[in-house]
């Protein structure tokens, strides 16, 4: 079977590789568009702005950029950086207070959207999910309370504000419960790891299954698949990560899991239906920047085996296995 | 049969009670040559005294060759890969490496690599087999079998190896396990827990008090020891004249894990379990390299 759809738009690309590793890689992910978020190098001024922006139009690639919000301590200069061509803001959701209220008031008058990382970083000091696993493997694990408590915080502020607010990565059913009910400003967004894995696939400190935010229990991932079909979610992202320093013990190895390459195969292989996962991954992000995806591909269903070695991001690594959909 | 001991699980029943049958001839401290010509490397990237001289007495009274390379720093820390690391050791031809580690899970990545034995003398927070079987092996010298038997482990749970290779050790041979401490130190776990020191021992056979481990924290956790103390120290007061066994993996926070009073108390078991530590470990060694 075949099928004709808009070319995706990752709103949750990290800025772990080049721009040309980035666009080659999303080209072969059938990745129209990518929103590159800021939390392995800084960008929060004209300079690292610019230099991105100047590389992706080299690369002829519709790479959109998101500028911290908050750099230090400190407010960047929002609407400067606006104007130069930032199409995003990015930030911690553990952040003074006053200055995510600054950042939520910028964003209303400059229409640009804030995506949060709402994670408590006190709570946060362990290297997978907090879970019996963890315990069995000796490791520090990260609470679900770590994230739900801070989008309890931010939905409460966010309703003061009529900026769009994007939580980004949600990975607990607890934080799907309090955004149930969430105000039309506020979009939920899901990384597809969370949507493949649990904590279990660490097994035996599997490194490839150590990423950020980590991989929940087998409950939280169910919470998150029902919650992409009731459209509870809005968005379902890449989170890609080009971590390349994988063969070392389990809390030195790099966070992250590479897979732009295959991200829109990997959508399409989801137990989603096909039309849900084209709003959540092309319709409603380019809605979100008031896009148009103009460029389609033919998907095709089958049994395809990932080989990681043909990938064009610098990590050849992923714990992805096989496909049903490949990119005609 | 597993050829490494990088988690107790690695050892089914039978080859457990295979070692305890070497481990209890061991017990007579003579020396034998049952490993002559065999080369033991203990590579230590956490400092240890007592677990590596235990091995080292182990492996001399075998009459295997020894040698100690003590990394003060873990040389992954340097950038070397776990791959190289290992392949490095196991070039140097031992039968056996025995591991110590801050990093849960390094063994076991070690022994994906190497020809000879790995073993693992403790790994972050993860397994300490070789204290998990000697604990076991003290408890059944006591009781012959562990069937029905209760054991309540005290302590930084969450934080301690050992707890982890003794509840799995215990549970399999059939024992029931109570793990006691404050919700700082009590892990995901099915298993029974209690904050109640007091009922835990009323309840218990025997008593597993753990070391505290402050060095495994990286916020506080308890604003002292003495606070600790408080509620979770084994004394007489606690223990009275209870038939029960007290037993420690060592080193011991004295007047904070147990008092001096009950240290003394020849209920008390942790110097029993440092002797039969070399004769179990001898049996381990057997066991692993002339398999």
């Amino acid at each position: 079977m075949k099928i004709k759809v808009p070319k995706s738009f990752d709103l949750n690309v990290k800025n772990s590789e080049s721009v040309a590793k980035i666009a080659a890689a999303a080209k072969n992910g059938g990745v129209g568009y990518a929103l590159m978020i800021p939390t392995i190098k800084p960008i929060y001024d004209k300079l690292h702005l610019a230099y991105n922006l100047k590389r992706a139009n080299e690369e002829n690639f519709n790479l959109l950029v998101a500028i911290e919000g908050i750099h230090q301590g400190k407010l960047s200069e929002i609407s400067i950086l606006r104007k130069k061509g930032a199409r995003a803001i990015y930030i911690n959701s553990d952040e003074d207070m006053n200055l995510i209220k600054r950042v939520f008031e910028y964003a209303s008058f400059l229409d640009i959207p804030v995506f949060i990382n709402a994670n408590n970083k006190a709570l946060s000091l362990g290297v997978m999910n907090d879970s019996p696993r963890a315990y069995a493997l000796g490791l520090n694990g990260i609470p679900n309370y770590a994230e739900s408590i801070e989008v309890a915080k931010i939905l409460e502020l966010s309703k003061n504000f009529d900026a769009k607010i994007v939580f980004q990565s949600i990975t607990a059913k607890e934080s799907i419960e309090i955004l149930k009910n969430r105000p039309s400003n506020v979009y939920v967004d899901v990384c597809i790891d969370n949507l493949y894995f649990s904590d279990e696939d660490v097994g035996e400190f599997n490194t490839l299954f150590k990423t950020t935010p980590p991989l929940r229990s087998e409950e939280d991932r169910q919470a998150l698949l029902n919650a992409c079909e009731k459209e509870i979610v809005d968005f379902i992202s890449s989170n890609h990560i080009a971590a390349t320093q994988k063969d070392l013990p389990f809390e030195e190895a790099e966070y992250g899991i590479s897979k732009l390459d295959i991200f829109t195969q990997l959508a399409y292989s989801l137990p989603l239906p096909h039309e849900t996962v084209t709003k959540l991954i092309s319709t409603n992000p380019a809605k979100l920047f008031g896009i148009e995806i103009n460029e389609y591909i033919e998907i095709e269903f089958g049994e395809y085996e990932i080989d990681c070695f043909t990938f064009s991001s610098k990590a050849k690594n992923t714990p992805y296995k096989t496909l049903k959909a490949k990119i005609v | 049969m597993s050829k490494h001991l990088t988690h107790t699980k690695d050892f089914n029943k039978d080859d457990i009670l295979r070692i305890f049958t070497y481990a209890n001839e061991y017990l007579d401290k003579k020396k034998r040559d049952d490993l002559k010509g065999h080369l033991i490397i203990n590579v230590f990237f956490e400092n240890s005294t007592r677990t590596r001289s235990s091995f080292e007495i182990a492996a001399k009274r075998l009459g295997a060759d020894v040698v100690n390379l003590d990394v003060a720093r873990s040389s992954t820390a340097k950038g070397e890969t776990l791959f190289d690391t290992a392949a490095n050791l196991d070039a140097m031809g031992p039968s056996a490496i025995v591991v110590r580690h801050n990093r849960a899970g390094v063994p076991k990545i070690l022994s994906k690599y190497v020809k000879s034995s790995i073993i693992n003398a403790g790994d972050g927070a993860h397994q300490h087999p070789t204290q998990g079987l000697l604990d076991l092996f003290t408890l059944m010298r006591k009781w012959g079998d562990l069937k029905g038997k209760k054991i309540a482990i005290v302590g930084d749970i969450r934080n301690s190896r050992v707890a982890n290779s003794d509840i799995e050790l215990f549970t399999r041979f059939q024992a029931e396990v109570l793990l006691v401490g404050p919700p700082h130190f009590l892990p995901k776990s099915s298993l029974p827990k209690t904050h109640n020191l007091k009922e835990a021992i009323e309840w218990a056979d025997a008593v597993i008090s753990l070391r505290t481990q402050t060095e495994r924290h990286s916020q506080p956790s308890f604003a002292s020891l003495q606070d600790y103390a408080e509620n979770f120290q084994i004394t007489k007061d606690l223990i009275k004249d209870k038939n029960i066994l007290i037993m420690h993996p060592g080193p011991v926070h004295r007047n904070i894990d147990i008092s001096d009073e009950v240290l003394a108390d020849e209920r008390c078991l942790v110097l029993e379990q440092v002797k039969n530590g070399v004769a179990v470990r001898m049996g381990i060694l057997k066991f692993l390299i002339e398999n």
